[in-house]
């Protein structure tokens, strides 16, 4: 488990180094002999917990921690301060400046890790209890099963989310002359930005598939409509998305894909036992205003499964940093792409599993299976 | 990751050292921002010393573009080689991006700098304050 970080802002040699003696055994520490060698070293890291002196030439603590409080990314920073300033004005000047605690030195150190076990403790059960009432808004309850689709296709899929909101998705659109589309995607971004981005990409994903799809028909004009879209939003611009889609008509010898930016399928010809992978793609969306989506039209045969998965799965590392790979899922899939679509798709979310072993997933895992009975 | 940046010509041209996964790009974020602040930056992105990059790699260079293009600079690419060039394809962006085989060909691309008669200055990007 990655252990929590300090970073220990004293301009006391042996102060400093006490501290560190004490921390280092617990905690990842890092240090800077002033406010400003604090701040230069905060635009590369985001530390668990900062613990400054006050006295400090160039920069003391005070304009230290008035500096973090005007950036919205260090202003709830954990922070306390250890100082030999302790009158109760010092201590009331440091308090009004929002900080966790304020110690006196010197300082016994049972009492100095009490004190930042308890500041990290409740940091802790504030990140977490946020992320729950995250989730009760934003995550997605579709995380898999089988649907016989209304024109004879079957669809299978599975999303194992890494978070609490999981940002692959599958949806499928029925519409009433009984074609359907099928979409998987992937939301790129962590924390409530990406989160505020989901609520926006969904909105336009449901106008571009009910409204213009509906009327139009063409599955990669609604795809350009919905980039466009995402494109002339300025809110979103360090998130992106990618997806693939698929019209499943009445006519079952036959689906027509788009992929914008998703990985490539995986067409398991059932009558051959060869797989072939369906390469052509356009960009991923909200990048390229004007971009083009190629469609693509395939005659499938009886039992032939498209497997589409997501970046998850190939991204999926081992103990030694080793990653899942395309190789790896072509021949999982060689293997064992005569099972039904539900084995199938649990034996290839087994096998990523068994190859990350004890490893963290740190993304969501997706396999979809659409088959032609 | 190390993020090391120069300027030539006006040309702000930023090597990037190291996996481009989501911790590094998390603790490069400040930095990052920082290079797209100014309006109108034209930005060079060397990816020669990159080995790796993940989804959250992607996503700080789609940040980077976007961020650019709509304050009205130019980003290209140059040294996209191995794991980066096979990301590159699978997202579509070697379609979506201008993409060099090298600094120096994607130098070659830019117009030639112009300079004011009198000073001898080359224009730069322009800032905008507030």
């Amino acid at each position: 488990m990655k252990r929590e970080s300090i970073l220990i802002v004293e301009d006391d040699p042996n102060f400093r180094l006490l501290l560190e003696y004490n921390l280092g055994k617990q905690y990842q520490i890092t240090h800077a002999v002033n406010g400003i060698q604090a701040l230069e070293l905060l635009r590369k890291i985001t530390p668990d917990l900062i613990i400054s002196d006050i006295m400090m030439p160039e920069m003391d603590g005070y304009a230290l921690k008035e500096a973090l409080r005007n950036k919205t990314r260090t202003d709830a920073m954990p922070f306390m301060f250890i100082t030999a300033m302790g009158t109760s004005d010092d201590r009331k000047r440091g308090l009004t400046l929002g900080i966790d605690d304020y110690l006196v030195k010197p300082v016994e150190r049972e009492t100095l890790l009490s004190r930042v076990r308890q500041i990290l403790d409740r940091a802790k059960i504030y990140k977490q209890s946020f992320f729950e009432d995250l989730k009760t808004g934003y995550v997605r309850q579709n995380c898999g099963g089988t649907t016989l689709m209304q024109n004879g296709f079957n669809l299978h899929f599975r999303i194992l989310p890494a978070d609490v909101a999981s940002g692959d998705y599958v949806e499928v659109f029925n519409y009433s002359d009984g074609s359907s589309i099928v979409i998987l995607g992937d939301i790129a971004g962590k924390g409530m930005k990406a989160k505020y981005f989901s609520s926006t990409y969904w909105a336009y994903l449901k106008t571009v598939f009910h409204i213009y799809l509906k009327n139009c028909g063409a599955l990669a004009s609604g795809i350009g409509q919905l980039n466009n879209l995402l494109c002339d939003d300025s809110s979103l611009e360090d998130i992106f998305t990618t997806l693939i889609c698929f019209r499943l008509g009445k006519d079952r010898n036959r689906i027509v894909s788009v992929n914008a930016g998703h990985l490539p399928v995986l067409w398991w010809r059932s009558s051959e036992g060869t797989l072939e992978l369906i390469e052509d793609r356009g960009p991923l969306l909200g990048l390229d205003e004007g971009a083009v989506f190629p469609e693509i039209e395939t005659l499938i045969g009886q039992d032939d499964r498209f497997i589409i998965v997501s970046d998850g799965v190939l991204e999926a590392t081992n103990k030694d940093g080793v990653l899942y790979g395309i190789e790896r899922l072509q021949e999982a899939v060689r293997r064992n792409g005569s099972l039904d679509p539900e084995a199938l798709t649990q034996t290839l979310l087994d096998g990523v599993s068994d190859f990350r072993d004890l490893t963290p997933a740190d993304d969501d895992v997706t396999v979809m299976v659409i088959s032609r009975p | 990751m190390d993020i090391i940046h120069r300027t030539s010509d006006g040309i702000s041209i930023i090597m990037i050292k190291g996996n481009m996964s989501a911790d590094a790009i998390e603790h490069a974020r400040s930095e990052i921002e920082g290079i797209v602040a100014v309006d109108g930056t034209e930005l060079l992105l060397d990816l020669k010393e990159v080995e790796f990059i993940d989804s959250a790699g992607i996503g700080a260079i789609v940040y980077m573009v976007k961020r650019c293009r709509r304050s009205g600079g130019t980003v290209k690419i140059a040294n996209v080689q191995g794991q980066v060039r096979d990301v590159f394809r699978m997202a579509g962006l070697d379609k979506a991006l201008d993409i060099y085989t090298s600094i120096d060909t994607a130098l070659e691309s830019y117009p030639a700098p112009k300079r004011d008669i009198l000073t001898g200055h080359i224009a730069g990007p322009i800032l905008k304050k507030g």
